[in-house]
């Protein structure tokens, strides 16, 4: 469960004028929905993301991430987030199983909980036949996979996904809407930013359309149908061009 | 807190390890390094002194400068203990100059005694055939060193084959007048002031300057009466150019030449007037009286030059691992995913700390090793190969630890640095150019005086390389030795609480 209420975030920018990423944004994500967050480049979307992962402090409201606060709580935070995004890296010189070994033990997972847990994503993800290869080895999509394997090696009820699609082939990208929507069966609840309105089509439950920082709408994918057209796009567009 | 420390570390050594450069920067230069650097100056300086040695060098002299120079050597000979010896033919000596080969047909011919300008002859063919098997004599795996001789006749071995031969032997004597004339334009320089004329010295300049001749010997006629007569000291000039590299041998062979000569004719004059030799020596220093071993005053020199090496290898081994623990983590975008795991920033830190801090100290290691190892069984320097270095267990595990200061000081100051910085290049730019400014500090044990107190052993990385060089002449100040440890230790911990903190600054972790 994912509550935010009138977050805002202002970043220090050049000769201190200040440059507001997020104002007053409230939203709610709850366990088997998928919540799309909208918006185009430079929203707020990964600010917002990273604030609910506790990478960053909010400067004004509250959030709550399975009832725990965002910023007195952040490590209880992070211990029930996996977050996943296009372009986050590993670690070219470690094998598969070290890479998710070394990160099972930092969620504080035993060494005998970890083996289980790579034994049943290796299954799951098809990954046992480059589990001990070293990262830099591994196609795009083999690297995805691990990725993916190491998001939810400790099983978190709160699934953030930054842009996970993003540069990404067809099939890779295919195989991530897949696990998104396993996420959802699962009863997880699955925070998702993107700006493709096809995924949000595919997946979303519900929206939050951001420009330029701020919330123009938030609710179920058939509300924002009825009020601005069948057309996700068109939708977007009317969206960001009311804002503007 | 340990266990997340534990884990980092475990993961970003491995990590650390794997990759080639860090394994160059930590093991391969700080081994390689030391014994390169003896074998290449080693074999550079036996080469040129080798080749210098049995060079003849040219000297335009006219015919009665050249017979009072021969004189003179000859004189300085008939007063060797050496002569002696040669005066038995088939002096074992000659074993000690010549190759087997070369000693089989060698004999002594009884006019070198009674003729100088026979010794003249005598010692050019001697020097020529024995060019090839004469190594310098500072060289101790010369010939000289592989027979037993008393020491006083080892001494004299050494100073006959310097005056001798390269003094005599291999100087080939020019007529002055057979000197080409300067080609056209030459214009001869005015040299110092008040050097002394020679006639034609444009002519011998024109042949310096071609290379063809080395120098210009003018002995005045006094020379011959030197020992009956006690006139005011004869000048002997030899006018050459010490910029050029025969020329200056010429000049030094000449000027020991003369003063050998020189307290030749003294001992003479002295025995002539019945006189001993304190006559003209009335006070002298007791030797011996220095405490310090030999051993001691080698590793104060040492001392000086050691930390070094140990600092600077510190700092290589240092410096790539942590610039890939730090801006590398944000170049291959794993940054991010790490500080949404549930270890504290602290944990972080401390751990990537640990590791640069094991790196640096594994090169630092290594580097004291291969230098200890080069020591003992590579052509070391002469000051190494003569004195046998006495070093205890205790001391020299001091002066092991002692990498530990500084390797803390850099680890915590690179990982600070790498992780401000918003690439790997970044970063690269910010460590590289503090080679210079943190190696100063390992240089200060060579400057005069500088000797530990309470204010030196507060200041990282100076307390250090003053330290070990304290260590190793035997003194051992336990106060600044912990002192030392303290400080760097402070300066790292100050350094992980400054890096710690860039972990938590938004505007750093999100920097590109």
């Amino acid at each position: 469960m994912i509550e935010i209420h009138n977050l805002g975030k202002t970043y220090p920018g050049r000769r201190s004028v200040p440059v507001r990423a997020l104002a007053d944004v409230s939203f709610e994500c709850r366990p088997g929905e998928i919540f799309g967050l909208l918006g185009p480049n430079g929203a707020g979307k990964t600010t917002a993301l990273r604030i609910i992962s506790t990478a960053l402090r909010p400067t004004s409201g509250t959030g709550r991430v399975m009832g725990f606060d965002i910023v007195a709580d952040a490590t209880a935070v992070r211990r029930n987030i996996g977050f996943l995004s296009s372009n986050t890296g590993l670690y070219g010189r470690l094998t598969a199983r070290e890479v998710l070994t070394y990160f099972g033990r930092l969620f504080g997972l035993s060494d005998e909980r970890i083996r289980a847990r790579i034994g049943e994503l290796s299954a799951v993800f098809s990954m046992s036949e480059f589990l001990d290869r070293p990262c830099d080895k591994l196609s795009t999509g083999m690297r995805q996979k691990v990725n993916i394997a190491r998001t939810v090696l400790h099983a978190p009820p709160v699934m953030v996904f930054d842009e996970p699609t993003a540069g990404l082939d067809v099939l890779t990208s295919r195989s991530i809407v897949q696990f998104v929507r396993e996420c959802r069966r699962e009863q997880r609840t699955v925070l998702f930013s993107t700006h493709i309105m096809s995924e949000v089509e595919k997946l979303c439950d519900r929206v939050g359309v951001l420009h330029e920082g701020r919330l123009h709408f938030c609710g179920p994918i058939d509300e924002l149908r009825s009020r601005y057209g069948a057309d996700l796009d068109e939708a977007f567009v009317r969206i960001v061009g009311e804002a503007a | 807190m340990l266990a997340g420390v534990w884990t980092i570390y475990r993961k970003e050594l491995v990590d650390t390890l794997r990759d080639r450069k860090t394994l160059v920067f930590m093991l391969l230069i700080p081994a390689a390094a030391i014994p390169l650097m003896f074998a290449g100056i080693n074999a550079l300086v036996q080469r040129a002194q080798r080749q210098t040695a049995v060079e003849v060098v040219r000297i335009a002299s006219d015919a009665d400068s050249q017979r009072r120079y021969v004189q003179l050597v000859h004189q300085w000979f008939l007063g060797t203990q050496l002569q002696k010896t040669f005066r038995l033919a088939a002096s074992p000596l000659f074993g000690a100059l010549l190759k087997p080969e070369q000693t089989a047909g060698a004999t002594v011919p009884g006019e070198i005694f009674d003729d100088p300008a026979a010794f003249q002859r005598w010692t050019q063919g001697l020097a020529r055939a024995a060019r090839e098997g004469i190594d310098d004599p500072a060289d101790k795996s010369a010939a000289a060193a592989q027979i037993e001789l008393p020491d006083a006749l080892r001494t004299e071995l050494v100073e006959f084959y310097r005056v001798a031969l390269k003094g005599l032997g291999l100087v080939e004597f020019i007529d002055p007048a057979v000197l080409a004339p300067p080609p056209p334009g030459f214009v001869a320089a005015a040299g110092r002031p008040g050097r002394p004329a020679v006639p034609g010295f444009e002519r011998f300049e024109a042949a310096l300057r071609a290379k063809e001749l080395h120098g210009y010997l003018v002995i005045p006629p006094e020379a011959e009466r030197i020992v009956d007569a006690v006139s005011p000291t004869v000048l002997i000039t030899l006018i050459h150019d010490s910029t050029l590299r025969l020329s200056k041998e010429a000049g030094e062979r000449v000027a020991y030449v003369v003063e050998q000569a020189g307290q030749r004719v003294v001992e003479l004059r002295l025995a002539a007037r019945q006189l001993d030799a304190s006559f003209v020596l009335p006070l002298d220093m007791q030797g011996q009286s220095d405490l310090a071993t030999e051993s001691q005053i080698a590793m104060a020199i040492i001392g000086g030059i050691l930390p070094y090496f140990v600092i600077a290898f510190a700092f290589l081994g240092g410096m790539y691992p942590a610039i890939d623990l730090g801006a590398g983590e944000k170049e291959r975008n794993t940054l991010e995913t790490l500080i949404l795991a549930p270890a504290s920033r602290l944990e972080i830190a401390f751990g990537k700390f640990l590791v640069i801090l094991t790196t640096a100290l594994i090169a630092a290691f290594a580097g004291l090793l291969s230098i200890v190892a080069s020591v003992r069984y590579l052509d070391a320097p002469e000051l190494l190969k003569e004195i046998q270095l006495e070093l205890s267990p205790v001391t020299a595990l001091l002066v092991a630890l002692l990498a530990i200061p500084p390797a803390a000081a850099f680890a915590g100051l690179f990982l600070a640095i790498s992780i401000y910085a918003r690439s790997f290049k970044e970063a690269q730019n910010y460590i590289a150019p503090l080679q210079f400014v943190l190696i100063l500090p390992a240089m200060a044990p060579m400057l005069p005086g500088m000797e530990i107190n309470a204010t030196l052993a507060m200041i990282p990385l100076v307390n250090v390389s003053i330290l070990s060089k304290e260590l190793l002449r035997g003194a051992v100040h336990w106060g600044y030795y912990v002192t030392t440890f303290l400080s760097c230790f402070v300066f790292a911990g100050a350094c992980v609480a400054y890096a710690v903190r860039q972990f938590s600054r938004e505007q750093v972790l999100f920097r590109s």
